[in-house]
């Protein structure tokens, strides 16, 4: 277990460097809360009130000496623009973007199969259909998320009416949840799918070229056993690293999905926290990305000696 | 071994992604945020839903709305509240002393039932209604309350963004439970304006500030039609009716606002019926869309304030008003507006909108003329042109860029300034720049003449961003603030308003045009001249 602690070891360092950078990008842009807050027509009295009412006046380095030594106390202090605290924006956001992002990886996996059977269809010389999947594949991932969004608003919610694109998150009632949920969900997986598609594909083809995919073979096991219960455990490694990947990747993506669908997700928060300069937010919002990032990236890890115990966290 | 390699890159390609999520993200709200900024209101020939027959009009048994709110209110604390969104729900938590015709944008009756102005300008006696009642239970509204609201706008402790608008108040006085006597330092008839239902002029209630205090923002007590009974951050808001209100019980029971920040997806959720009323809609596309669906009505509000080009004097062709003039000669704006924007936008003509009772077109009007442009670039020893830097929030839109290449033909190189919005309020309010644009909604023509053009507001100070110093206009300004008598009054803001369009510190380009929509079914909206629509006129027709 040494090698696992080490690893963990570094996740606060990660963490310290991800918070300092933050810190100092975000009052590197031009423009303060003070004068988003006061607004586009304010006097120079009306920002100074704000600017001495937000605590901005003072120095750079003890502004961040207090908000490390705040984060040490678990406090990310209170919004510039709400005064609400953002430790409990942050919770009522989180469900929304896990979700979002945990949906879309279990949709996604979808793909395995679909990579297992072209890469089937391949080894049987059936390039045809190997080279129909890969294309399909190659197609979904050239789409861009906002427009495939667009796309599914106008068709599904507009001309359809399947879907709502407003209205309040309430996780008791599931089936409206699951409607309102659906779109992004499905969106955010295309993408996903089409790379794990292809990488699955290639790691697959791999695998049944090797020597004990042909002895195997010969031996008489079931092609379905082959492929599912032998190749594909030797082509997982990169299949989970891809899955790893995707999670920070559909992260990213909700920045921008949540925003088209009106979801108040952490993305949402993390955008209006930058238009606004709502340090805080921001600050808050970036470390809870960079902490589930750094969670899933020691868990693909961890899962990698799971897989193939020929791996070894060192 | 690989893993350890293998972290570090997968943390660069999240990073990446997450970067470059969030700029592809950045453009779309970045115009979004543009046009909120942009405050709609009604105008003459404004429209609103009412039909001819309202009085007929068999209600709906469930007197409920679901309205379309752009984005999220920060807080509703009088002292701090800012942008659109917030004061159009703070607009029926509150009532001011007066309040503003939603035409003509003039003060009228609202907690004060009537007033008096000694001839000095300088004393306001303000009568109170007998019957206004606090929401929650917190009583009969007192000239008190009045007092306690005002002073607290004015103690710096409060750091409020409005406290300059109440600079002028010497001592505020309660003779009695209904009487509240504010003193001026200087005769000032528009004060009136400052103690409307908006921002530092709504009364709060000293028990329910203190009981909240840092939460106040979200819990606000008022005595208007309607009351705060929930907030899910960044989601929905629901007022319900105050029957307690000095006006009657409301006939609408109860709004409740979903948060739709994106255009399109505001527009599907009104025509699939998600939402009854939607407000704002900025961009052309979907309102020329939203214009042909015979199933809803557009509420429009137009020339409820005028989009000026602010020249900084201090750049060195500008100092010299054949440059300016020239300027003004250079673009078409009237064909622009008609091309890329026919429904938001109109060619202005004026540095105040035209709802204005004080507004005159008996000015100076500088028409597309790219000859005269050049001849008087000439004159002023600029015969091949110069270059000028136009502060721009976000990338420039499509009437900005034709506006671009109509200089290039007079000889004018204008390049862009990109910054983003808080960036763009930074610099303007200090004056770094040679160009800068402004929109400010306003129904007190003081806030506009008096912000522009008086030297005591050059920025940083204030709203002088083109730092325009003339003691004839300046001699003229507060004389007029001080004239009770009406003509006379109007007769100074024209010779005000002549003065400034013959030395052209600003520009006057488009007036803008605000549109909410909704369905006919819903009576009485009507978007007034700061954008804001009051629910208390409203009735919901029973309908299919």
């Amino acid at each position: 277990m040494k090698p696992l602690l080490r690893r963990l070891a570094t996740v606060p360092l990660t963490t310290l460097g991800v918070v300092t950078l933050v810190f100092l990008m975000l009052r590197l842009l031009p423009g303060d809360p003070a004068s988003f807050i006061a607004g586009e027509n304010a006097n120079a009295q009306a920002v100074a009130a704000i600017r001495e009412k937000l605590g901005l006046n003072g120095p750079i380095l003890l502004q961040y000496v207090h908000y490390v030594g705040a984060l040490l106390r678990l406090d990310l202090g209170h919004s510039l623009l709400t005064g609400l605290p953002v430790a409990s924006i942050l919770k009522q956001s989180l469900p929304i973007t896990l979700t979002l992002a945990g949906s879309s990886v279990v949709l996604s996996t979808l793909a395995i199969p679909l990579g297992c059977g072209a890469a089937w269809f391949r080894s049987h010389g059936r390039t045809a259909l190997d080279h129909a999947l890969t294309l399909f594949a190659l197609g979904v991932d050239a789409l861009p998320a906002f427009w495939v969004a667009l796309v599914f608003v106008l068709f599904f919610s507009l001309r359809l009416g399947w879907f709502p694109i407003s209205g309040g998150l309430v996780w008791t009632d599931l089936p409206s949840l699951s409607l309102r949920l659906a779109m992004p969900i499905v969106v955010l997986a295309l993408a996903q799918i089409a790379a794990l598609a292809r990488v699955t594909r290639t790691a697959m083809i791999e695998a049944l070229g090797e020597d004990y995919a042909r002895t195997a073979r010969a031996l008489g096991t079931p092609e379905l056993s082959l492929v599912f219960h032998h190749a594909l455990r030797n082509a997982a490694l990169p299949v989970l690293t891809v899955i790893g990947l995707g999670f920070g990747r559909l992260l990213a993506g909700t920045v921008l999905i949540e925003s088209l669908f009106s979801l108040p997700g952490l993305g949402s928060r993390l955008l209006d926290g930058i238009f606004g300069r709502d340090y805080p937010v921001v600050q808050g919002a970036i470390l809870l990305y960079a902490s589930l990032f750094i969670a899933v990236n020691v868990l693909t890890d961890i899962l990698y000696t799971q897989a193939d115990p020929r791996v070894k966290l060192s | 071994m690989a893993t350890g390699n293998g972290l570090g890159r997968r943390n660069v390609t999240r990073r990446a992604l997450l970067r470059a999520a969030a700029t592809a993200a950045a453009a779309m709200p970045a115009a979004a945020a543009l046009a909120c900024n942009s405050r709609p209101s009604a105008a003459p020939g404004s429209s609103s839903s009412s039909g001819p027959s309202e009085a007929n009009i068999k209600l709906a048994d469930a007197q409920e709305l679901l309205v379309r709110i752009y984005d999220e209110p920060t807080g509703f604390d009088p002292a701090s509240i800012f942008r659109i969104e917030a004061e159009n729900v703070a607009v029926n938590i509150y009532s001011g002393l007066t309040t503003f015709d939603s035409k003509s944008g003039e003060p009228i009756a609202d907690l004060a039932e009537h007033w008096e102005i000694a001839p000095d300008a300088k004393t306001f006696t303000f009568k109170l209604r007998p019957n206004a009642q606090w929401q929650s239970d917190y009583g009969r509204v007192t000239s008190a309350d009045v007092r306690y609201s005002y002073e607290r706008i004015l103690n710096p402790s409060t750091r409020s963004s409005y406290r300059a608008e109440l600079n002028n108040v010497d001592a505020i006085e309660t003779p009695d439970d209904l009487t509240v006597v504010i003193k001026l330092k200087a005769p000032d008839v528009n004060f009136l304006y400052q103690v409307g239902n908006y921002h530092q002029g709504q009364i709060v209630k000293r028990e329910a500030v203190e009981k909240f205090g840092d939460a106040y923002p979200r819990n606000p007590v008022g005595t208007g039609p309607y009351k705060l009974t929930s907030w899910t951050p960044n989601s929905q808001m629901v007022l319900e009716a105050h029957d307690g209100y000095f006006r009657g019980k409301p006939t609408l029971r109860k709004v409740t606002y979903r948060l739709i920040k994106d255009e399109n997806a505001a527009e599907v959720a009104i025509r699939n019926g998600e939402v009854a009323v939607a407000m704002n809609f900025a961009l052309n596309e979907t309102l020329q869309r939203l214009a042909k669906d015979t199933t809803l009505v557009l509420l429009k509000s137009d020339a409820y304030a005028n989009n000026l080009a602010v020249l900084n004097l201090d750049f060195k062709p500008f100092s010299d008003v054949r440059v300016r003039q020239a300027m003004a000669y250079a673009v078409d704006y009237a064909s622009i507006a008609k091309r890329l924007a026919p429904l938001t936008q109109s060619p202005a003509d004026n540095l105040i909108p035209p709802f204005m009772p004080v507004y005159t077109s008996d000015v100076p009007h500088y028409g597309y003329n790219v000859d005269k442009a050049k001849e008087l670039l000439k004159a002023a020893g600029y015969p091949n042109g110069f270059s000028v830097k136009l502060l721009q929030g976000g990338p420039p839109d499509a009437p900005t860029q034709l506006r671009q290449s109509m200089y290039a033909d007079a000889g004018i190189k204008l390049d862009f300034d990109i910054v983003d919005t808080a960036a763009l309020n930074r610099r303007r309010g200090t004056g770094e720049y040679e160009i800068a644009g402004r929109l400010y909604p306003a129904v007190n023509p003081d806030t506009l003449l008096f912000g522009y053009l008086h030297p005591d507001n050059i920025v940083p100070q204030g709203l002088n961003g083109a730092k325009y110093n003339n003691a004839t206009l300046t001699a003229k300004l507060e004389a007029a603030r001080a004239e009770t008598n009406v003509d006379k009054r109007k007769a100074l803001y024209a010779e005000v308003e002549k003065i400034a369009m013959t030395d052209l510190p600003y520009l006057p380009m488009y007036t803008a045009n605000v549109y909410w929509a909704a369905y006919p079914w819903v009576h009485g909206v009507t978007v007034n001249k700061l954008a804001e629509a009051e629910w208390y006129p409203v009735k919901i027709e029973a309908h299919g």
